[in-house]
């Protein structure tokens, strides 16, 4: 599999994040990149410099919109206005999916501009998918959720993370945007084997795939995207693969970023595993209803 | 708990200004971990949304931090975020109250509080000129009945100091020189956008004044001669014309005049 109702039937390989700094040189040199994943909220303005830049790089390239705000995980429904605007973007950019975050982060209209856990309750695998199924009907664009790094677990919480994903995801008929470096910050946060995550999300759902640096700290690892992927990540990548198949990969590096061309060649890494993976239909998911 | 109260208790602990870890009723939802208790958990998301905030109106106000020094500028910013917390789904909006908050709350930016203030309204306008709509100019035909929309990028800041002048510098992050010294001086400011990028631009107080009426679809006939009254003490009625005249030739030239809301069919 590598297209899939998901992805919008895509054959998407690597790509990076689109960032400021390096607009110059995407502009002026025009490197050979497969797509670009643009932040959605960074765009989603009425003129000006942004706009004009992904204007002239909308005639060179394939863009795919990552958004950092819908919160699909709050408890009070989606910002419409929000999701006016971000539609009006996917019709500029063409993009195949819209994907954002299984987290929540904002309430009685306060927002926090992180991305907060969720209690893994069944009220919250309700709630979700009905705001993902929501926007969705909205966008008229299939959603990927992404998994997020988590510091917190809730007393409240009725079953594991991947099981909670698995639910929601079932429930709003959406897909998935595994972020493999997110699954190993919280394994080893949480102290769960984070091989466990990667074999019981549901393969047939998964859209895109996210690799990314993080922080080591003393007492915990932290999501900050300023690093080289490093090796435990790779293999939970290498494992995602070899189950999901070929699919479309994004190096997410937000800070201390390093010039375009030392951040494409880490990006493209990803191809000893992509080269190989497999483009046959997927296998059943091992641990699909264990919550049940 | 159910989930809407949760969000409600997490995230007004995430506001407070004191750390979880500093706060024993704090983080009573959480389950504490092997390495981190649940105040300590909590403490990680805390940090980051004091950080983030900063951080982000830090980038939209250096002036304002060159202007009160920078720990004044920090008490200043978290004082102003207790009181004014995001409200938007873009970061971009969060300095949007600061102007007419500075103005309630001189005591945060000591003695130098009407240059900061300048320096702040100047630099949310900058925010503003960045990324609003542009709307298509037109060559108009001046008559008394003329009306005109305003570029929705102009801002029109009369200011105090002499503001215009820092703001350059400290974008351009120039530690290694002197910043330039403030002057206490009337200046009648225009900060709009051109080919992507944003200008200040100087105007004379009867093309301020013109533009100001201009903005509140006031018709040209009745505009001018109220412009004209901002002319300096003792002008003579050929200058005060000629200003009015460089003053409309100016915003034509520079695209700043557009169809008023009511000339654009629906
Ligand atoms: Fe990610």
């Amino acid at each position: 599999m590598p297209a899939n109702r998901f992805n919008g039937f895509t054959q998407y390989g690597v790509g990076v994040g689109l960032r400021i700094p390096h607009y110059d040189e995407i502009l002026s040199r025009r490197p050979v990149v497969d797509w670009f994943e643009i932040i959605s909220e960074n765009y989603m303005v009425d003129g000006g410099n942004a706009l004009a830049t992904l204007d002239r790089i909308l005639e060179q390239y394939r863009v795919v919109q990552h958004g950092v705000s819908l919160y699909f995980g709050s408890a009070q429904r989606l910002n419409d206005d929000h999701l006016r605007r971000l539609k009006a973007l996917t019709r500029r950019t063409g993009t195949p999916w819209v994907s954002d975050h299984l987290c929540w982060g904002s309430v009685d209209g306060t927002y926090s501009h992180d991305l907060l856990p969720l209690p893994y309750t069944w009220e919250a695998v309700e709630r979700t998918a009905q705001q993902i199924r929501h926007a969705q009907q909205e966008l008229e664009l299939p959603i990927l959720v992404e998994n997020v790094s988590s510091y917190a677990e809730f007393h409240d919480s009725e079953m594991t993370e991947w099981e909670f994903l698995n639910e929601v995801v079932e429930r709003a008929d959406c897909g998935i945007l595994l972020d493999v470096n997110n699954i190993y910050v919280s394994s080893w946060n949480h102290d769960f084997d984070p091989m466990t995550y990667v074999n019981a999300i549901d393969p047939a759902r998964v859209g895109q795939i996210h690799i990314a640096g993080h922080s080591r700290f003393e007492k915990y690892r932290l999501d900050t995207h300023d690093h080289p992927v490093l090796d435990p990540v790779w293999k939970l990548y290498a494992r995602a693969i070899e189950r999901v198949g070929h699919t479309a990969t994004l190096l997410e590096w937000d800070d201390r970023i390093p010039p375009f061309d030392e951040l494409h060649s880490e990006a493209l890494k990803a191809n000893r595993w992509l080269a190989s993976a497999p483009q046959s239909p997927i296998a059943a998911p091992e641990n699909r209803h264990a919550a049940a | 708990m159910q989930l809407l109260e949760l969000q409600r208790t997490m995230l007004a602990e995430l506001r407070q200004p004191t750390a979880p870890e500093d706060n024993p009723t704090s983080a009573a939802y959480l389950r504490p971990g092997r390495r981190l208790n649940a105040h300590e958990r909590l403490g990680i998301y805390h940090r980051s949304y004091w950080a983030r905030l900063r951080q982000s109106l830090a980038e939209d106000f250096p002036a304002l931090r060159a202007v009160v020094g920078r720990r004044r500028f920090a008490a200043l910013l978290d004082a102003y975020l207790i009181d004014h917390p995001s409200h938007s789904w873009t970061l971009r909006d969060l300095g949007q109250h600061l102007p007419a908050w500075l103005e309630q709350h001189p005591e945060q930016a000591g003695r130098r509080w009407r240059a900061a203030l300048d320096a702040t309204r100047v630099e949310w306008a900058y925010v503003e000129a960045y990324d609003v709509a542009a709307l298509p100019p037109i060559v108009a035909d001046f008559h008394a009945n003329s009306r005109f929309a305003l570029q929705p990028h102009l801002r029109l800041l009369a200011l105090s100091f002499s503001v215009d002048e820092l703001l350059p510098a400290v974008h351009r992050d120039g530690r290694s020189q002197p910043l330039p010294r403030l002057r206490r001086e009337r200046v009648w400011l225009a900060v709009h956008r051109a080919d992507d990028l944003v200008y200040y631009r100087r105007l004379d107080p009867i093309a301020f004044t013109l533009l100001q009426l201009l903005g509140r679809g006031l018709p040209l006939g009745q505009a001018v001669p109220e412009a004209c009254a901002a002319a300096p003490r003792g002008s003579s009625p050929q200058s005060t014309a000629d200003a009015i005249h460089a003053a409309l030739a100016l915003a034509t030239q520079i695209g700043w005049l557009c169809s008023p809301p009511e000339a654009n069919p629906a």
